[in-house]
């Protein structure tokens, strides 16, 4: 289900790229127009697949089929991944291939075995790296891979021991999120929310304190036993429309999207 | 997910039970509401969603969804009581059981914590 879910939504939002530009040459050919050079070609073959795949689907659709077809699934990412893996390790130890190792996490849909030794690489080389803090957020990929331990193992390393606190709270709240994500019970969702908390005595960041709010907001208003937070907005045909207008019913509450 | 969405709406129309959607198919554009609208037709989907685009932030940010679909149960208080029973016989039997205690609670059985909310005969 989960895996569907992912590919579709691959299917509905381009992926964007924003990790920091602030790469500095070395070697023969210059990080930065390498790294450009990837995403160029990555984005253009992900564009390419998604006409095709939305084709695909729609097609799918109209003679019944139930499953989305199988190159809804599967995205090109092994080339560019194996790609990038390439780069990282030409430009071994620098702060450059921490970018081409972000992009190995950001975009493997299947590609277990890169996603699990760019985190080994990362904890090994990388982890008191100022750049890492860029790349800890596509953590997430590495849990999807069964990579749980080594993702959670790394957090705690750059949470616990780097000299930088911005890198320290992104990686606090990136754990924070993770573990509010996979918890399955009051206990693991506190060790997630101490996570988050924890945030606002080491950095100013606005944008980290804001995610620290948001995931918080989470444990307080978004658990089994709490008050559904009121949603006011419109509905599909533009008409206003206020969750407390069925208060009195029991509501089947569903996120939802044809796509 | 839809067809049994649909046979739910129409086994408890005369329950307290409502199926609220947030929709996510950029029914904010001219185009994204029309191809919504062929596709709701197509698949008899009746009941009402929220639009998700359009607003800041989205609702599905505010409430964190990360997959989709994404379900909350919530009692007739306004309480979440389940989140993403997907299996279809466990939600039917969670959705039975929410509404037998909205049953009983509007007959005066158990007095409510929060006054009872008025029934709205319109809305679907």
């Amino acid at each position: 289900m989960t895996r569907t879910v992912l590919a579709a939504l691959f299917l509905l939002c381009p992926p964007t790229f924003a990790i920091a530009q602030d790469a500095v040459p070395v070697g023969q050919q210059d990080p930065q127009a390498a790294y450009d050079e990837l995403v160029k070609a990555f984005n253009k073959a992900i564009s390419d697949w998604q006409t095709e795949a939305r084709a695909a689907a729609e097609k799918a659709r109209a003679e019944g089929a139930k499953q989305l077809p199988a190159i809804a699934m599967n995205p090109p990412t092994k080339e560019y991944v194996a790609k990038a893996q390439e780069l990282a390790s030409q430009y071994e130890g620098t702060d450059d291939a921490v970018r081409f190792l972000g992009f190995v996490l950001k975009n493997a849909r299947n590609e277990r075995n890169a996603v699990k030794k760019t985190i080994e690489t990362l904890a090994l080389m990388h982890a008191k790296s100022n750049a890492i803090a860029d790349v800890l957020p596509f953590l997430a990929s590495g849990v999807r891979m069964g990579a749980k331990k080594q993702v959670l193992d790394l957090l705690g390393d750059v949470a616990e021991n780097h000299a930088n606190s911005e890198c320290k709270a992104q990686a606090l709240i990136t754990r924070g999120g993770l573990m509010l994500e996979m918890a399955q019970n009051d206990e693991e969702r506190k060790a997630a929310e101490k996570d988050l908390r924890s945030i606002a005595a080491i950095t100013k960041d606005e944008a980290l304190l804001a995610q620290a709010k948001d995931a918080l907001f989470e444990i307080e208003n978004l658990q089994v036993g709490c008050k559904a937070p009121d949603i006011v907005g419109v509905d599909v045909e533009g008409a206003a429309i206020k969750l407390s207008d069925y208060q009195g019913k029991v509501i089947l509450l569903d996120f939802w999207g044809f796509w | 997910m839809i067809p049994h969405e649909r046979s739910l709406v129409e086994k408890l129309k005369d329950k307290p039970f409502a199926l609220l959607g947030v929709n996510s198919d950029g029914t904010d554009t001219t185009e994204g509401l029309a191809t919504f609208r062929s596709k709701a037709k197509e698949m008899g989907v009746t009941w009402r969603s929220f639009r998700d685009e359009g607003s800041t932030p989205r609702i599905s940010e505010t409430w964190r969804v990360q997959t989709w679909p994404t379900l909350y149960f919530i009692d007739h208080e306004g309480v979440i009581r389940h989140k993403d029973i997907r299996d279809d016989a466990a939600m039917e039997k969670a959705i039975d059981e929410l509404i037998a205690k909205a049953e009983a609670a509007a007959k005066g059985g158990k007095p409510a914590a929060d006054k009872p909310a008025p029934e709205k005969g319109k809305k679907k």
